[in-house]
Parts: structure tokens; C-alpha cells; sequence
């Protein structure tokens, strides 16, 4: 899909976030993190949370997005792209990767349609935390909608990226933005692109 | 032999005490951490990815865009001024996909069967202008 501005009628692409024709031609927009869940999670974690409605007040219930085997988390830092297959990474629901010069983790939820992906360099959130080291590596936690990593065995909130518990309680993880895509379509605008897993993985229905 | 037993317990349970007091202290060096997230920074974003990988790209050619075709602007009508409501208010259910986005604190869900016609929401989250798109 491409965009106009109505400043300079420049027109933009959306994979990339970039002007590709016109007086911008070249200029870039910052892609953010954005989540695509369920409604009923998103609201337990956010309940402030505003609800976008149309001028008449109406919500189109489109009903339920298919489980698209091809659906990707797209990623494109550090000069290189890797499209993560959902079903593959909420199969293994937490997968160390590196795309790029940039060493990731991902995380996801085949039940909530959930997704996280975050560096593996912790930082510093919180005054007195401890020097972390400053590559970790990740597995599932036992407990709910957390990472527990190898180094230390400290605790991370796959939401926030934040550790909660454990030797690293307040270092933090930075949030990695993604695109949520079909495969066909972030293989044509990145071409180069690696995937991680495979279209057929899914999470068998429990 | 009992107040031996007695005493053994006492200071197992004091041992207890004092390895529970222990890691309260450890855990409190950083403060309660429930909830807490980083403040949003938009050049740790920018950061990652300082050049998109951009192909270069001849429209007419590559897509076969022809300017006599193109949509008219609105053809697909963005919204400019989104409308809001909140959790209590809406009529969403808990089923349907949204599009989650929290900046500075502040959360807003764009339900996907609503992206899926209207494409692109122009808003300001958290002080920070941004599009939405689907």
C-alpha cells in the first residue's frame, strides 16, 4: 500500500515507512511497537485504555482475524530483515536470534495472537540495579507471561521487558518494533529477507 | 529434649526470617517493579533502524502505477480525527483483534475490523504524532 501526505503529495510506501516518490522522496517515518491481540488481553493489561470507534460510534466486527499460518513478525533493524513465522515462534514461545549486528529475543502467544520481541542488551531501568551482562540468552519462564534467563535465572515481564525478579530486577530490555505481515507480501518489499521457522507450524488447539 | 527440639525450630524459623528479610533488601534496592515501564524514547526506535532498507523503485514500472488510474484522495477515507471510547463504553468484543499502542502511558486499541476499511488513523498518543495503519 502507499500513502499521500497532504502537504507535499509525496507518496509514501508502508512496509517502509519511507517517501519513495515526490519532495520526500527518501525521508523516513519512525516505526513504533504496536501490539495485534485480542481485545479482551489487551484490555486486562490496559484497562484505560480508549477504544477507536467510526463517526458512528461503531466498530465494524469483522469477526475473528483467520490464524494465518503465513502471518510474519517482520523485522528490519540493523541492515537486515528477518520475518519470524507466528506459529513457529509461539510453538517454541521463546526463540534467541540475531538479525542483523542486533542480538534478539522473541516471544509469542498463539491463544492471545500475542507478540514481544525485544534486544538481548539489557540496560539499566532502575538506580542500584545490577551490571548485567551484556548478552543474555532466554527460555520460558514457569511462571505466566515470563522470561527467565540462563545467565543469572533472573525473571522478565515478556510485556514490558522489564526484570522484575532475580539478581537483574531492574535492567530493562529495549522493545524491538515488528510489522505484522503475510509472508508473500514482507518477502516482496524485502527480498534479502531470512525466515525464521516454517508457514505449516501452528499451536495445536488444546 | 523437647525445649532442645523447641529451640532447634526457633532458630530454623529465625533463619527463615532472616533470609525472607534478606531478599526483601535485595529486591528493594530497585524498588517495587509491578507495572513499571521505560519511558518512551523515540531515538532508541530510530536507532534501529537508521535506513530502512529501501529499494529504489520505479512506480510506473515496478507496480505499473499509472497516474491516469490512481485513487482519488479519500477514495479509501482515512480518519483524521479519531473518535474514542472507553473500555465501559465499548461494544467491542473480547474476541476481535485490536491494534494495541501505549506511548508515554497513555493506551489506545484500534480494532481491526475497523483498520481493515478505513487503513490509516491520524492521531497525536502520549504527545507523539503518529499514523496507524493496517
Amino acid at each position: 500500500m502507499t500513502w499521500w501526505d497532504w502537504e507535499t503529495s509525496s507518496i509514501w510506501s508502508q512496509p517502509w515507512g519511507a517517501a519513495i516518490s515526490g519532495e520526500l522522496e527518501g525521508e523516513t517515518l519512525v516505526l513504533l511497537p504496536v501490539e495485534i491481540l485480542r481485545y479482551g488481553n489487551w484490555k486486562e493489561r490496559h484497562p484505560e485504555t480508549l477504544v477507536l470507534v467510526d463517526e458512528r460510534n461503531a466498530t465494524f466486527v469483522y469477526g475473528h482475524q483467520p490464524a494465518a499460518t503465513t502471518f510474519v513478525l517482520g523485522v528490519d533493524i540493523g541492515g537486515e530483515a528477518v520475518g519470524f513465522y507466528f506459529g513457529s515462534v509461539a510453538q517454541e514461545e521463546v526463540v534467541n536470534h540475531r538479525v542483523g549486528s542486533y542480538e534478539i529475543v522473541a516471544w509469542a502467544d498463539w491463544e492471545s495472537r500475542e507478540g514481544h520481541i525485544f534486544l538481548r542488551a539489557p540496560r539499566k531501568l532502575r538506580e542500584g540495579a545490577a551490571d548485567a551482562p551484556s548478552t543474555l540468552t532466554f527460555s520460558a519462564s514457569e511462571l505466566e507471561r515470563r522470561l527467565e534467563d540462563d545467565q543469572t535465572g533472573s525473571i522478565w515481564d515478556v510485556e514490558t521487558g522489564v526484570a522484575v525478579t532475580g539478581p537483574l530486577a531492574g535492567n530493562v530490555l529495549q522493545r524491538v518494533p515488528f510489522i505484522s505481515s503475510f509472508d508473500w507480501a514482507w518477502q516482496d518489499f524485502y527480498p534479502s529477507t531470512e525466515f525464521f521457522g516454517d508457514r505449516e507450524d501452528r499451536v495445536p488447539s488444546s | 529434649m523437647i525445649r532442645n527440639a523447641t529451640a532447634t525450630i526457633a532458630i530454623a524459623v529465625l533463619a527463615v526470617v532472616l533470609i525472607a528479610c534478606d531478599e526483601r533488601a535485595s529486591e528493594s534496592d530497585v524498588g517495587d517493579l509491578t507495572g513499571v515501564v521505560e519511558p518512551f524514547a523515540i531515538e532508541a526506535y530510530q536507532e534501529l533502524r537508521p535506513e530502512p532498507q529501501i529499494r529504489s523503485i520505479d512506480l510506473r514500472i515496478d507496480t505499473g502505477f499509472d497516474e491516469r488510474e490512481k485513487l482519488p484522495r479519500d477514495a479509501i477515507s482515512p480518519i483524521y480525527s479519531p473518535k474514542y471510547v472507553t473500555v465501559t463504553e465499548s461494544t467491542l468484543a473480547d474476541e476481535e483483534l485490536v491494534m494495541g499502542i501505549d506511548i508515554n502511558g497513555e493506551s489506545r486499541a484500534m480494532p481491526v475490523g475497523l483498520m481493515r476499511f478505513r487503513e490509516m488513523v491520524n492521531d497525536v498518543i502520549g504527545g507523539v504524532p503518529i499514523l496507524a495503519t493496517w
